[in-house]
């Protein structure tokens, strides 16, 4: 466990070296992606649906065997790193099966498998790095329930608590935050904070750019290859993303829309990811273009005078 | 002896023209089966007509009616279980159409009967009788005839059932219908080829012709053509080796599927090699 | 002497018991991972598939086990290369490719009329069964046994999540071909009891069963290694009064009592979830 009284684990590296993948229909996946990440870091990996997210995952978890370039774990192969548990895998929701009969306490123990003898029999000592896990993410007092049986952000904390008690090191994790209410994001985002201060790599792929400014320190853009890699505030530039996500991203300007001066500064914007929804000074809607809209404008202008 | 020369008995021009029938018939319905995904589904039907048959035998109605019944009770009773339970569609299949055939087997030991459960189970291609074959070209060419009519419907319910519902289409009824229609093809081939092959005939000949066009009319075609040819070749081969008929036809249309799956011109193996040969050696021309 | 007890004064009706017992009991607790797989397919697929195997094996004088496997090897191997070359669909390609390997067993056997019998293939022959053939199914289920009670909880984390399983350094591969491997050997096992068509019933039926009954592998695990024992007792008995269609009586047996679960099941039965929309639709009426 990283808060177990061991020396203070060396520092962790992980870079990926000019990755190349081909898939064997011929589907060129990713092109010559190059990354370098030191422990303890939040990255956030960003990129449109298609752009190679679940590409790079693979080829880190040793999955796909890239076919020009390499990804290094601490210096060494992925298979290596593999051997000593140092990656660890949080789902998206939608690849488990929820019906599984297997229980909270269950799914967390296999988590220790690989630390396990060849018949996987616990010994006190998994038996507490699965508590002190269920623990941390306060899933302990559900440790009995059957799996599907959980709302949407305790099945998150509990393959969160699987991670934490595999001891991975490099965590990687699928869209932690679809489904899963706000108060659950805020927690799992504070224990990736606590990972970070222990000196883990996690590199979290998501669609909810809103919130990476908010706790990740490094991002990676993608879009077939690495567009951009840094710090959050070097690469989450506007100029930036217009690249990752060419048209895709959805924009509002200010000084084309129906918001007005009588609005003063304070407009409420609401977002599902795609297009803000933005109400004005009496809630009323806003729209993006004034086109089409002068009548509404020039109510409101009467209104507002 | 010349590969044709069993032509001049009069029992082998019959069973190649019934046998030519049940191809094409299965063939037309096999390119809905291999798009809809209903294999299993295919699999799990002629297992389940067994019951039906023998108590059909017994209360002395017509085979066909006591199967077409029980091959519809296998699709019902799957779809409810599978609705009102958390298990996989496929599991439930399996357990239905295993118990439907298992207790075939228990009422069949229990009757003194002519039923011949080996024709039932393997077929009687070559002892067929001429009431069987007026059975198979008379529903063969009404299913056929009205899959063809229905064809645009039916393929766009099994595209997308829920824009056909849109288009205020009967999903619900040509789904059931298409089902309806699947039980009668196995209920009329099983006569002719078995039970246990009547679903290689309703799956090989689509992903067949599927290997070769992105067109649904051309693969209806390809489709029959294959299974009439491959038909025709098992009959005359299981002559000359002296083999069973049913098994010497699906093993022609393996071939043939062997084949496509090796050469066909876009979607076949070594086609889809050369191409990612050609985009790995020149990886610019993809984008 | 009453009529119920004279099945247990033959020998041979005592050696079917026990025969049977082994068998269901080991395809029982295969048949948990197999559910949770989603390998119901693969389990039929693979029954069908070991046939030409047997066939070979009993012309050629070898072990049938050994001959059955290889096939099973050889049919998983080509359902995976269609699978991963082409682009139809997996349960169309396992249908594909079990009923050419099917074929090709019913036409070696129907080539060589004196080896073994097409009826032992379809229907089993627990009554009848040779001695060395039952140390092979001993040997079988011991293997199977010994492997499953090591490495179950390993091919519990394979079913249920292999990229975790790959992430923490267990070999996936490994245990693929493990699972496979182990799905051949009991269907070849329960080949002999229940025949080809049925085998896949005890593979899915006794898990389907289990898992509406509990929410713990472990006991799923127990409780279907415990039906599959209890109803291949009960159903190779029966069968004594059932003119010897043990296969058909066994399976018979483990749908009613799969049927009684659907509906009975404390928790996940089709009566008590009735039961709970019940009450929530009177608790959002009374608030």
């Amino acid at each position: 466990m990283s808060d177990s009284p061991d020396p203070p684990a060396p520092l962790l590296h992980l870079e990926v070296q000019q990755v190349s993948v081909v898939y064997s229909n011929g589907h060129h996946a990713l092109r010559d992606a190059t990354f370098a990440l030191s422990g303890g870091t939040i990255c956030a990996l960003v990129g449109v649906n298609g752009s190679g997210k679940s590409t790079l995952f693979k080829s880190i978890m040793g999955f796909l065997r890239p076919s020009a370039g390499q990804v290094r774990i601490n210096g060494q192969p992925v298979a290596a790193a593999l051997k000593q548990h140092l990656v660890a895998y949080v789902p998206q929701a939608e690849e488990v099966d929820w019906q599984f009969p297997v229980s909270v306490w269950d799914v967390v123990m296999m988590g220790r498998y690989g630390a396990m003898n060849f018949l996987r029999i616990p010994r006190a000592a998994d038996k507490a790095a699965v508590e002190d896990s269920l623990r941390r993410v306060s899933m302990w007092d559900f440790r009995d329930r059957q799996i599907g049986e959980l709302s949407g952000g305790q099945k998150k904390r509990v393959f969160l608590a699987r991670a934490l008690a595999q001891g991975g090191r490099i965590i990687l994790l699928d869209e932690p935050f679809t489904g899963v209410d706000v108060k659950t994001e805020e927690a799992i985002i504070d224990l990736l904070r606590e990972l970070r201060t222990a000196g883990c790599i996690m590199l979290v792929s998501t669609h909810n750019l809103g919130s990476v400014p908010e706790f990740c320190d490094q991002v990676v853009l993608l879009n077939r290859t690495v567009l951009a890699s840094g710090p959050t505030a070097d690469v989450f530039t506007e100029q930036n993303l217009t690249t990752a996500f060419g048209g895709v991203l959805r924009q509002f300007h200010f000084e084309h829309s129906t918001i007005q001066e009588h609005d003063g500064r304070t407009v409420r914007l609401l977002t599902d990811d795609e297009r803000p929804l933005v109400f004005g000074k009496d809630g009323h809607l806003e729209y993006k273009d004034r086109e089409g809209r002068e009548d509404l404008v020039r109510q409101r202008e009467e209104q507002g005078g | 002896m010349n590969f044709f020369e069993p032509l001049q008995f009069e029992f082998m021009r019959h069973a190649l023209l019934t046998g030519s029938v049940v191809a094409a018939l299965c063939a037309v319905l096999s390119c809905f089966v291999v798009l809809k995904g209903w294999s299993l589904m295919g699999d799990a039907i002629s297992h389940a007509v067994l019951p039906g048959i023998v108590l059909a035998y017994l209360a002395g109605w017509p085979l066909a009616v006591g199967a077409f019944l029980s091959g519809l009770l296998c699709s019902a009773a799957t779809g409810y279980i599978k609705q009102n339970s958390r298990i996989k569609e496929d599991t439930v299949l399996g357990v239905v159409f295993t118990g439907l055939f298992a207790f075939g087997l228990v009422l069949h030991s229990r009757t003194e009967s002519e039923l011949h459960l080996d024709h039932i189970l393997f077929g009687h291609l070559l002892g067929i009788t001429d009431s069987v074959a007026r059975q198979v070209y008379g529903v063969g060419t009404f299913v056929v005839g009205l899959v063809l009519v229905l064809r645009r419907d039916l393929l766009l319910v099994c595209f997308d059932p829920s824009h056909a519902r849109v288009l205020a289409l009967p999903v619900k009824f040509l789904t059931y219908l298409l089902l309806a229609l699947l039980v009668l093809a196995i209920v009329v081939s099983l006569q002719a080829v078995g039970i246990i092959l009547v679903i290689a005939m309703l799956i090989t000949p689509g992903c067949t012709a599927y290997l070769w066009t992105d067109r649904f009319d051309q693969m209806m075609v390809i489709s029959v053509a294959t299974a009439v040819a491959s038909t025709a070749l098992g009959i005359l081969a299981s002559f000359h080796l002296d083999g069973d008929s049913a098994s010497c036809i699906v093993l022609a249309q393996s071939l043939a599927f062997a084949a496509s799956f090796l050469f066909a011109p876009k979607h076949g193996w070594l086609a889809s090699k050369r191409r990612a040969a050609r985009n790995s050696a020149f990886p610019s021309a993809v984008s | 002497m009453p009529d119920f007890l004279t099945p247990f004064h033959y020998d041979y009706m005592l050696r079917a018991i026990w025969v049977s017992a082994l068998v269901g009991g080991v395809c029982g607790f295969l048949s948990s991972f197999i559910t949770l797989k989603g390998w119901s397919l693969m389990g039929d697929a693979l029954s069908h598939a070991v046939v030409p195997g047997v066939a070979l094996a009993h012309l050629l004088k070898l072990p049938f086990a050994l001959g059955a496997f290889v096939a099973g090897l050889l049919a998983s191997g080509a359902m995976a290369l269609i699978k991963a070359k082409s682009r139809i669909r997996e349960d169309a390609s396992i249908g594909i490719v079990f009923t050419s390997f099917f074929a090709l067993g019913l036409l070696l056997i129907s080539l060589n009329p004196a080896g073994v019998d097409r009826k032992t293939i379809i229907f089993g022959n627990l009554l009848g069964i040779p001695d060395k053939e039952v140390w092979q199914l001993v040997i079988i289920s011991a293997v199977t046994l010994l492997v499953v009670g090591l490495k179950w909880r390993d091919l519990m984390l394979f079913c249920f999540d292999p990229n975790q399983a790959r992430t923490i350094g267990l070999r996936t591969g490994l245990l693929h071909l493990t699972l496979l491997t182990l799905l051949s050997a009991t269907a070849v096992a329960a080949l002999q009891t229940v025949g080809a068509i049925l085998v896949v019933a005890m593979l899915i039926t006794p898990g389907a069963t289990a898992y509406l009954l509990t929410d713990r592998f472990g006991v799923m695990l127990w409780l279907s290694a415990g039906l599959g024992i209890v109803t291949s007792v009960t159903g190779a008995y029966a069968s004594y009064f059932f003119n010897g269609a043990t296969g058909g009586c066994i399976v018979t047996l483990q749908t009613l009592i799969f049927l009684g679960a659907f509906l009975f099941a404390p928790k996940h039965g089709l009566l008590s979830a009735r039961r709970r929309a019940r009450a929530n639709a009177e608790a959002t009426a009374a608030s």
